[in-house]
């Protein structure tokens, strides 16, 4: 009596749980946004991130019917088209969603764009103008990339590859770059046989290293002074196996 | 003739019907009391005013900038002849209460006039002019005077302050000139049930130019109009605008002409990133945000042709992080010629 009388109560309990449960959505800031997912589109084309955000839909009401999500339009910016993608945890790629576009609301005189979420899950609205361009990436002969990763928080993008064929360069498909991007490169030593992490902004690699070619590419030499520069500048790192 | 004197009788008889008996009312010199000739006239009408379908109570009164003795005196008065209704048991329903503002030649203080039919009762009473305890001319409604009389209105004029009111210089898409920037504030965030119109004096150069008032909205970060766009009015003391002011913020007197623009670039140094950008001038009051470039090494600007000085103001970073701010006087001086030919104005910080 006194087993059923207890499942009794925390079923009550559970189900009053559930009652209570609301939905949730939750932006990402560029930080973790850049920690754990890409802006890289299925065809390898870098997108812009506008906004990021983290849907928890309970199960219930809410699941069925989903649920409306408003982002404020970029201030004086005329007709900006986004593309509501949903990320693939599996793929680690940002698929398109069947039968979902982003319409827009205009309330008390403010613009938004709306999409319409029934599934928890990360979304993520990006420019729908694929960045153009790239910044190539040229180590010193004796040095091998592992894994390289590019962000630049100014429009929101992120970019990581591992590079199971070490090779000897190795290319962004962005072009704006900025001074303050973020890379972060594994790169193994040939003479020592070991992998280092290093991690520095684009401004850090010396003006003379970074030039424009003819394509209007960025080319950034890196050189072992660079990186010997960069490991003093920054608490030396082991790369994730 | 027996006939024509008994028409004209009638009609005599119809028109006096319908006139409608005004009483006067007078007091006593710097006195509540009624004077005794006013006295008898109410006694002779009491059966009259107990049985009228309607009454008009018209009552003069003195301006919030009037001597305070002469207020009190007033209301005492008024006062006064309310008590008398009570008395006399009249049907306060019938009864409707006039204010005009004091200053009609020969009109009475209080006039009662007993009409034919029925009125509404109600208190009329006109839009109140007066100068505030802050020194503004004001006229709003009689239930606003209270908020009114301890209202607000601050010209933003140092650099400082116009910095910080964050304001923009666009509305509709166009680029304005902003020649006065207020700040304006209700007593405890309280907002009048109609608009208080203050008079924004203007100088005569600015009589025939037309103006807008803007009201910023700080939610939507964008300006709203409020009214029509008009000349400045001539008064006693000279130009004013009036402007009606219906809850507290910032509003903008905007001259109403068109701007051509011109494209201005500005460059950083190649080993600095542009995070913010934005051109000030103070007179007229102007502040456009940049767009900064995805590379953040330029930001282009929409600005007006006609802006002799300017100030560029950058936000800047290098690759160690160090952010620091960046100005740059820009005048026709310093715009290459080559630029100017092909209607650019480039701005380049300092390489």
């Amino acid at each position: 009596m006194k087993t059923i009388i207890t499942t009794l109560f925390l079923f009550g309990l559970l189900l009053g749980a559930n009652a209570t449960d609301t939905p949730d959505v939750r932006y990402l800031k560029f930080e973790e946004l850049a920690a754990n997912f890409n802006t890289v589109n299925a065809k390898g084309q870098m997108l812009e991130c506008h906004s990021a955000f983290d849907v928890f839909l309970p199960e219930g009401k809410f699941a069925a019917e989903g649920i409306d999500i408003l982002v404020p339009e970029t201030p004086n910016v005329r007709g900006e088209k986004l593309l509501f993608l949903k990320w693939n945890y599996s793929e680690k790629k940002w698929n398109t969603i069947k039968g979902k576009k982003v319409s827009s609301k205009t309330i008390n005189k403010k613009k938004y764009h709306l999409v319409h979420v029934n599934e928890t899950g990360v979304y993520g609205l990006f420019n729908d103008d694929r960045a153009k361009g790239e910044i190539k990436f040229v180590l010193a002969p004796s040095l091998r990339f592992s894994k390289i990763e590019f962000s630049q928080e100014n429009v929101q993008v992120n970019f990581e590859k591992q590079l199971f064929d070490k090779p000897h360069s190795t290319v962004v498909p962005f072009g704006s770059v900025s001074i303050l991007s973020e890379i972060k490169m594994d790169i193994y030593s040939k003479r020592e046989n070991k992998t280092t992490a290093y991690k520095c902004r684009l401004g850090e690699i010396p003006n003379s290293h970074r030039f424009t070619n003819k394509n209007d590419h960025t080319v950034v030499f890196i050189t072992k002074k660079d990186l010997e520069r960069i490991n003093r500048s920054s608490t030396p790192q082991t790369p994730a196996p | 003739m027996k006939k024509l004197i008994v028409v004209l009788f009638c009609a005599g008889y119809l028109i006096n019907a319908q006139a409608n008996s005004t009483i006067t009312i007078e007091f006593q010199k710097d006195s509540e009391k009624f004077t005794e000739g006013t006295v008898r006239a109410l006694s002779i009408y009491a059966e009259e005013l107990y049985l009228a379908k309607g009454i008009k109570v018209t009552l003069q009164e003195p301006s919030r900038n009037a001597d305070a003795k002469k207020q009190a005196l007033f209301y005492k008065r008024e006062r006064e002849l309310k008590e008398f209704f009570k008395e006399e048991n009249l049907n306060f329903d019938r009864i409707s209460f006039n204010y005009e503002q004091e200053g009609k030649k020969k009109a009475p203080v209080i006039s009662i006039e007993i009409v034919p039919h029925a009125v509404v009762a109600e208190i009329i009473r006109p839009d109140s002019t007066f100068t505030n305890k802050n020194k503004i001319p004001l006229t709003c409604k009689y239930r606003d005077l209270e908020l009114a009389n301890e209202m607000s209105v601050v010209k933003l004029s140092s650099q400082e302050e116009l910095y910080n009111s964050n304001v923009s210089s666009f509305f509709d898409n166009k680029i304005i000139f902003i020649r006065e920037l207020l700040r304006v504030e209700f007593p405890e965030g309280k907002m009048p049930t109609s608009g208080v119109t203050a008079e924004i004096v203007q100088g005569a150069e600015n009589a025939k130019k037309q103006f807008t008032l803007l009201h910023w909205n700080n939610i939507n970060k964008e300006w709203t109009k409020i009214g029509a766009t008009k000349k400045p009015t001539k008064g006693a003391s000279g130009y004013y605008f009036g402007a009606t002011f219906e809850e507290s913020g910032l509003y903008a007197l905007v001259e109403n002409k068109s701007t051509s623009v011109v494209p201005v670039i500005a460059k950083a140094k190649k080993d600095v990133a542009i995070t913010y950008i934005e051109i000030l001038s103070t007179e007229p009051f102007l502040r456009i945000e940049g767009d900064v470039s995805d590379n953040q090494r330029q930001a282009t600007f929409k600005a007006p042709k006609n802006i002799e000085n300017y100030v560029i103001r950058a936000v800047c970073k290098d690759a160690q992080g160090t952010e620091w701010i960046e100005e740059t006087k820009v005048s026709k001086k310093t715009i290459l010629r080559f630029f100017q030919k092909s209607k650019k104005i480039n701005a380049y910080f300092n390489n």
